[in-house]
């Protein structure tokens, strides 16, 4: 579904709901996408536990993302948006590509630190990265190579307004259902106490 | 044509993650496993040994280990198109005398003296008597030889096979690369599965007979066992 088409469809159900609802607070965007945001994550986390590998499908794939050397010679990229995260190695990053022949894997930062002791630093040329707050650290990396290619489940706020968004099979209606529940939420009472005079 | 023989070490690792459904952030440890299945086989199930020319110390009658010396299995020296064996004495005096941060043999020390073999002549002669030893000295990686000062020497020994992901593995050897990898995933102390020690005991027990099975197809054919045989049999009087 297109993400304007989501949000106005689900805008929609919630003024169906609420008719009485201060219009400014429900017709205002950025509220909406922040509850989409918060259901998405939680619709994704249960796609992932299914299987981590439903989340193949809704990746977005983001190309010539900077890969920088600093003075350690340590290789990092910026990760292009705010994925969702995932208790995995790797996180909301699916995958990483460059140019043929080269090949990323996940692993665990603490591996990394490790990992130059092993033998399999002698035989793999693989290339490793780990995922930290929103830097990718890169291990065995090719230092001819300037861009990667990432495949990221990104938040819903990431989307651009235009974008096809896959929903999970069969969590629409939960989805929607999720959104519309956080609008039936009563206002906060005054809870002033008037014993204390 | 039909599927190659061999794969690559680097396919052996992905062809396992594929058919065991490992995921990718599994690769580096996968990858050791591997290699360490390759090395149990290389060493202990094939005969598919490593030759290389090594050149010898001259001023220590010494030959260094290559780096990826695992296990001896012969020292031999070229005679005529022959691949001569050395024998292993270890009387060999394996000390050197180092004067001015050089290493060198002290005669006066026994070092590099010839230590020839059994008697050959007389009462108490033996057979088995050669002309050119070796012995091992482990800790510094590297042999000693003696009777026999040549430029190079053939040095067959075992290793773990693998150089790097473009190493050709034979198809023969992946079933028990495999089944080493599950037996020591299951061996693993955060595997989380109350059965894994279970597993594990299977795995080990299928591990080894795959690994038998690549002994056994290298064992002799039929044929070298007649030659072997008829060899032995001379126009001579046999008693």
């Amino acid at each position: 579904m297109i993400k304007n088409q989501l949000i106005a469809l689900i805008r929609s159900k919630v003024l169906d709901e609420r008719p009485n609802l201060n219009n400014l607070y429900q017709e205002d965007e950025r509220r909406l996408e922040l509850d989409i945001d918060a259901a998405f994550n939680t619709i994704y986390y249960q796609t992932f536990k299914k299987s981590p590998y439903n989340l193949d499908r809704y990746v977005k794939t983001f190309t010539g993302i900077p890969v920088t050397e600093d003075t350690n010679g340590i290789f990092t990229s910026i990760l292009p948006c705010r994925v969702i995260q995932f208790p995995t190695v790797g996180d909301g990053v699916r995958a990483i590509k460059s140019g043929p022949g080269l090949r990323f894997v996940p692993m665990k930062r603490d591996d990394m630190e490790m990992m130059a002791a092993t033998e399999t630093a002698i035989v793999s040329s693989m290339i490793g990265y780990c995922i930290s707050s929103n830097i990718v650290t890169y291990y065995n990396m090719d230092s001819a190579i300037s861009s990667v290619t990432m495949d990221v489940v990104p938040a819903f706020q990431a989307w651009l307004k235009t974008d096809d968004i896959p929903i999970p099979a069969g969590q629409d209606e939960i989805l929607i259902d999720m959104i519309v529940r956080n609008f039936h939420i009563k206002p906060t009472e005054h809870l002033d106490n008037l014993n204390e005079v | 044509m039909d599927t190659p023989g061999y794969r690559t070490f680097g396919n052996v690792v992905t062809d396992l993650m594929v058919i065991m459904g490992y995921d990718k952030s599994q690769y580096f440890y996968l990858t050791q496993l591997c290699l360490n299945a390759c090395r149990e086989i290389h060493r202990f199930y094939t005969g598919k040994n490593k030759t290389q020319k090594i050149p010898v110390n001259i001023d220590l009658n010494s030959i260094d280990w290559p780096d990826d010396y695992e296990g001896f299995v012969s020292l031999s020296i070229p005679v005529g198109g022959r691949m001569v064996p050395l024998t292993r004495q270890d009387a060999i005096v394996t000390t050197t005398t180092v004067i001015n941060g050089q290493e060198t043999l002290d005669p006066t020390a026994g070092e590099g003296l010839p230590v020839g073999g059994p008697r050959r002549h007389g009462l108490g002669a033996s057979g088995g008597r050669n002309k050119f030893y070796y012995t091992i000295d482990e800790r510094n990686r590297r042999f000693f030889i003696n009777g026999h000062n040549p430029l190079s020497a053939v040095l067959s020994y075992t290793s773990s096979g693998v150089e790097d992901e473009d190493s050709l593995i034979p198809n023969k050897f992946i079933p028990a690369i495999q089944y080493y990898a599950s037996w020591k995933i299951n061996e693993r102390a955060d595997s989380g599965d109350p059965r894994a020690l279970n597993k594990a005991q299977y795995f080990e027990t299928q591990f080894e007979k795959e690994a038998t099975k690549i002994t056994v197809a290298e064992s002799p054919t039929l044929d070298e066992i007649y030659d072997a045989i008829y060899k032995s049999m001379t126009g001579t009087y046999s008693r």
